[in-house]
């Protein structure tokens, strides 16, 4: 796969070269994961008001990375992956209806996963495809392998999007800690290449030295250029690896020789 | 009917439906709430609807085939408020 280009957001840190240091600092969230609270999301000007009013916190920052005009939308298949989505609305209705015995139908219209996809398609007035991702821990794993399989079926260019948002107290107890307070949208465009190679790592496996990465951390990787590989899966062992299948098997084969 | 109540209803419709960036005169009168008017689409209808029964007690039926009628314009909504509304 190739790496088209990437547009990030997350408080406080909104610009590329803000991007650049934070992953040069070699931060794993810093205050891109935030302190709990929520911030103020982005102003999303380009989205008409009737459509906007309708995306929470995670969908703001989430609409935001798609309509920057430095990465302007061409009708490419759309994956949209979350751990969890915009789970405050989730919540809140769960709330209201315990409180009162009746909901929002219009928070209940927007508490599906593709909702916000659906938002920003309306928004483009776009018939793309539209993929929607829930994948636990692996998510960072899944977003490529969908973006692979499509651009594999015939797709130019896959728009890929993580996004998150702080969890509700209430449900910390459940989640990892770097997940209670994330706020991120991350957009990327891949297209088909032999920059970057998706593949189980045997290696690895072997030497049991992997863990499953964030999409942040995947982030983090693909603007370090020195960075040869990430592992994306703690289980199967897939990995995300620069330069082509041959020169990474010839790596792979070099250090596996040294290791004799 | 007085003015203050098509006032207030322009009110609730903006806050129910989170219309942010309209204020209550960004609304006529008599323009239509639905379609090429203000631009609400059937959640909204549904929203207002659950609104009503909050704010006013009002309870609008799916059924009802005055119900077009009463959500086609700010002014008709106040009509149908102030002639039903608990006193």
């Amino acid at each position: 796969m190739n790496l088209q280009g990437w547009v990030a957001w997350a408080p406080g840190r909104e610009t590329p070269e803000a991007w650049r240091r934070w992953a040069l600092a070699g931060e794993e969230g810093g205050d891109a994961a935030g302190s709990g609270a929520l911030a103020a999301p982005p102003p999303l000007k380009s989205i008409p008001p009737l459509l906007r009013r309708r995306a929470d916190a995670m969908g703001r920052a989430a609409l935001h990375v798609l309509t920057r005009p430095e990465m302007p939308y061409g009708g490419q298949p759309l994956v949209l992956c979350s751990r969890l989505g915009e789970f405050r609305r989730s919540f809140e209705l769960q709330a209201e209806m315990a409180r009162e015995g009746r909901v929002s139908p219009q928070q209940f219209s927007m508490a599906v996963h593709n909702a916000i996809g659906g938002l920003f398609m309306m928004a483009e007035k776009a018939h793309a495809p539209l993929t929607a991702l829930a994948a636990g821990a692996e998510g960072s794993l899944a977003g490529l392998q969908e973006s692979a399989i499509q651009l594999a079926d015939g797709a130019k260019v896959v728009w890929l999007l993580y996004c998150a948002e702080p969890l509700p107290e209430q449900y910390h107890f459940f989640a990892a800690p770097d997940e209670r307070a994330s706020h991120f949208a991350l957009l990327f465009a891949w297209s088909a290449g032999d920059e970057f190679q998706l593949a189980p790592d045997a290696h690895s496996v072997q030497n049991g030295a992997s863990r499953t990465a964030s999409p942040l951390e995947l982030l983090s990787f693909l603007l370090c250029p020195e960075r040869d590989s990430i592992c994306l899966s703690a289980r199967g062992n897939w990995t995300l690896r620069r330069g082509t299948l041959r020169r990474g098997t010839l790596r792979r084969a070099a250090r596996a020789g040294a290791g004799l | 009917m007085s003015d203050n109540l098509i006032q207030e209803i322009k009110a609730f419709i903006i806050e129910s439906l989170d219309l942010e960036d309209l204020a209550p005169e960004d609304i006529e009168d008599d323009a239509p709430l639905f379609g090429d008017g203000l631009g609400l689409d059937s959640i909204d209808s549904l929203e207002l609807g659950v609104g009503l029964q909050k704010r006013y007690s009002l309870k609008i039926s799916a059924e009802n085939e005055e119900t077009r009628k009463i959500f086609s314009s700010a002014r008709a909504l106040a009509d149908y408020v102030a002639a039903h509304r608990a006193l």
